[in-house]
């Protein structure tokens, strides 16, 4: 009887042993997995997408707005037909209408590759299709392929204004990122926080009403108005098209700026590429020159050293130049005038709208190297304008006290220094607001879902005063009326403008044939409504601004005079 | 005689009180069952109509989606510039300004 209950109690304790020794595999060994596992099979969480900020001109219509897209997945161990198959009847969605045949049969490849791919169970096929080819795709009932929302950009103009813009790419992880223009500096803020929605599910799936919830909201990314003005926009994309076409050039620029308070209207340059289909081209085309690239600017900086010479006393308007009566030798070189022809004694008004190298040279001698650097520099040349778009560069002014007479010489007539084309509207913008200079601006509000933020304009301050400015101001409407450009002049209209033909440095020399043909302006002069710059890298016409620019520039602005409503004074 | 008689009488009165106690606990547990049957039924339908919800959601949010593409492809000026084109409107080509002395359409 003892021997039977001590087997009985020795069964019971092995029993138990097993027992304990069970619960300690699945509790402590395989107790993470399977809790993992329940927490799957129970619960459910999916991120919320914060959908990205639209960027509006000042009309408030779109320039780009987010837009529904979808990725293309399969989940192979759903998939039912041959992968082969299923890989030709997908291809040609994922394709140009116009594709050639050896391109289709590259896609057809790439996605058999993708299907029959090992140890995967989901893989994705093709991101950011439109939901008319989600359409066409689901028609085909193929078993496996699926469908996930995404996001994309619309661009209801095309490809107008893409350099202010920008464009929405992907960073290393693939997440969506702007880049260039005002994708790119306002990515933070136009991006807006993802969110997360976790929750307790039953068997069929459906979310249990009293179970845990865990909700992070997601914010959406803020829209961005813009003094971006649609209409000078596309006017300004299409002249500056037309004009870069009708005089061979390689490429240009233009802009359209407010001088009272900086609003950007517009600004446009070729070439140009489609933001939409950003990675058909290359990194070349999206780095927008009116920002990002510097150049030599010629005459029309002549304006900026006369207003130096005129605010600090060095001359007058009526001060006779005492060496424009032939070429000036400078240590061992001769500055000469455009045209090779001399006026002696000729007053400073005379020298703007002759454009005469000569006799900006002596204004610059009597401004006096140390003065005039404090005065570009006061003008922003030498440093970052601060307008709101991603890439700005600010090519350097040569560190005061460094000037030798030959550098002071070429800069007092734009050549031997360099500015960027928003450097240089911002410039004479400052002459056109009496003297006071404005930081250039593209956004004008940033609206939330129930708020709004203005950007104030940043006036900063005065850099001439309003007398030279007024100076300055009737010398550059003397110069659109009787310069070189004469010709192409609207006549009644109050232009004050400037013709800039610069050669283009190559290998520590200028090339005799490459020139940056410019006309930069305002109207109506004495209360301008737009200050507009127009840069065209080596018209193949003619090299000279006054044939090439300046016709350009009055083409804009007879459109322009229209829309402002400016109409002739005589 | 006496001393069965009172012991009767309590074992009686114990039954029924016992009986008492074990309705009571029998009434809980069956209002417990009840209501958490109820509750389980409630939730369920909450989490149907939750997913119902959820599903009209997404499904407002992609006909939103719908109209706001169309307003924005509707809303291009140089869409609407194309189909004033068509429709044969044309840009000015030569602007005459004049003066305002000089009289306009003057009636003879």
């Amino acid at each position: 009887m003892q021997t039977r209950l001590k087997l009985v109690a020795a069964f019971f304790l092995i029993i138990f042993v097993v027992l304990l020794a069970r619960l300690f595999f699945w509790q402590i060994i395989r107790g993470k997995d399977l809790s993992a596992q329940a927490r799957d099979q129970y619960q459910s969480g999916k991120n919320i997408g914060a959908p990205r900020g639209n960027i509006l001109a000042s009309d408030s219509t779109w320039l780009a707005a987010r837009g529904e897209a979808w990725l293309v997945y399969a989940s192979l161990p759903d998939i039912k037909e041959n992968p082969r198959k299923i890989a030709d009847k997908l291809a040609p969605f994922f394709l140009e209408e116009e594709s050639e045949r050896t391109d289709v049969l590259l896609e057809v490849e790439r996605i058999y590759s993708l299907l029959t791919k090992e140890e995967i169970v989901w893989i994705p096929i093709k991101h950011k299709i439109s939901t008319e080819v989600k359409r066409n795709i689901e028609a085909l009932g193929i078993a496996g392929i699926g469908f996930e929302q995404q996001e994309t950009r619309m661009y209801p103009e095309a490809s107008s204004a893409a350099h202010l813009l920008g464009f929405v790419g992907k960073d290393a992880q693939g997440e969506d990122i702007g880049y260039f223009g005002l994708e790119g500096y306002y990515n933070a803020p136009l991006s807006g926080k993802p969110g997360f929605l976790g929750r307790e599910r039953d068997a069929r799936g459906l979310p249990i009403g009293i179970g845990d919830m865990t909700e992070v909201t997601a914010i959406a990314g803020v829209d961005l108005l813009t003094h971006i003005d649609k209409t000078i926009q596309l006017l300004l994309d299409e002249k500056l098209s037309e004009g870069i076409e009708k005089y061979g050039a390689v490429g240009g620029t233009a802009v359209v700026m407010n001088p009272k308070n900086g609003a950007v209207l517009a600004m446009s340059a070729y070439p140009s590429y489609d933001p939409a289909s950003y990675s058909d081209f290359g990194d070349t085309f999206f780095k927008n020159p009116i920002v990002s690239d510097s150049f030599e600017p010629g005459s029309i900086f002549k304006v900026l050293v006369m207003a130096a010479g005129l605010d600090s006393d060095a001359v007058e308007p009526d001060t006779k130049c005492e060496i424009c009566d032939g070429p000036l030798k400078v240590d061992k070189y001769f500055i000469k005038t455009w045209n090779n022809e001399y006026t002696p004694d000729q007053t400073m008004l005379d020298v703007i709208v002759h454009s005469d190298n000569v006799g900006m040279s002596y204004v610059g001698q009597k401004t006096g190297a140390d003065t005039l650097y404090d005065y570009l520099d006061a003008f922003g040349i030498g440093k970052a304008t601060n307008v709101d778009l991603q890439g700005e560069i600010e090519p350097k002014l040569r560190e005061k006290g460094t000037w030798n007479i030959v550098d002071l010489a070429t800069t007092s007539f734009g050549q031997g220094v360099v500015t960027t084309p928003i450097q240089m509207v911002r410039a004479v913008g400052a002459i056109a607001n009496d003297g006071i200079l404005v930081t250039p601006q593209v956004v004008d509000r940033i609206l939330g879902e129930t708020w709004g933020e203005d950007i104030k304009p940043e006036i900063d301050e005065r850099v001439i005063s309003a007398k030279t400015a007024n100076e300055v101001t009737a010398m550059m409407v003397e110069a659109a009326k009787n310069g070189e450009s004469k010709w192409t002049h609207l006549r009644g209209f109050n232009v004050a403008g400037k013709t800039g033909t610069a050669q283009i440095p190559i290998a520590g020399h200028y090339d005799e044939e490459r020139t940056i043909a410019s006309f930069v302006g305002f109207a109506p002069a004495d209360d301008p409504d737009f200050v507009m710059l127009i840069t065209l890298r080596e018209p193949s016409s003619s090299p000279w601004a006054s044939e090439t620019a300046a016709p350009l520039w009055y083409n804009v602005a007879k459109d322009l005079f229209i829309y402002f409503g400016i109409q002739p004074t005589k | 005689m006496q001393n069965k008689k009172r012991e009767n009488q309590i074992n009686k009165r114990k039954t029924v009180a016992g009986f008492n106690i074990s309705m009571a606990l029998f009434s809980i547990l069956a209002m417990f069952i009840v209501a958490t049957v109820f509750f389980a039924i409630e939730a369920s339908t909450l989490g149907a109509h939750l997913a119902e919800l959820e599903n009209e959601e997404i499904a407002l949010n992609k006909e939103k989606q719908e109209y706001s593409n169309q307003l924005i492809n509707s809303s291009s000026l140089s869409g609407m510039g194309e189909k004033a084109e068509q429709l044969g409107f044309i840009k000015p080509s030569d602007v005459i300004y004049i003066s305002e002395k000089e009289a306009v359409a003057k009636l003879p």
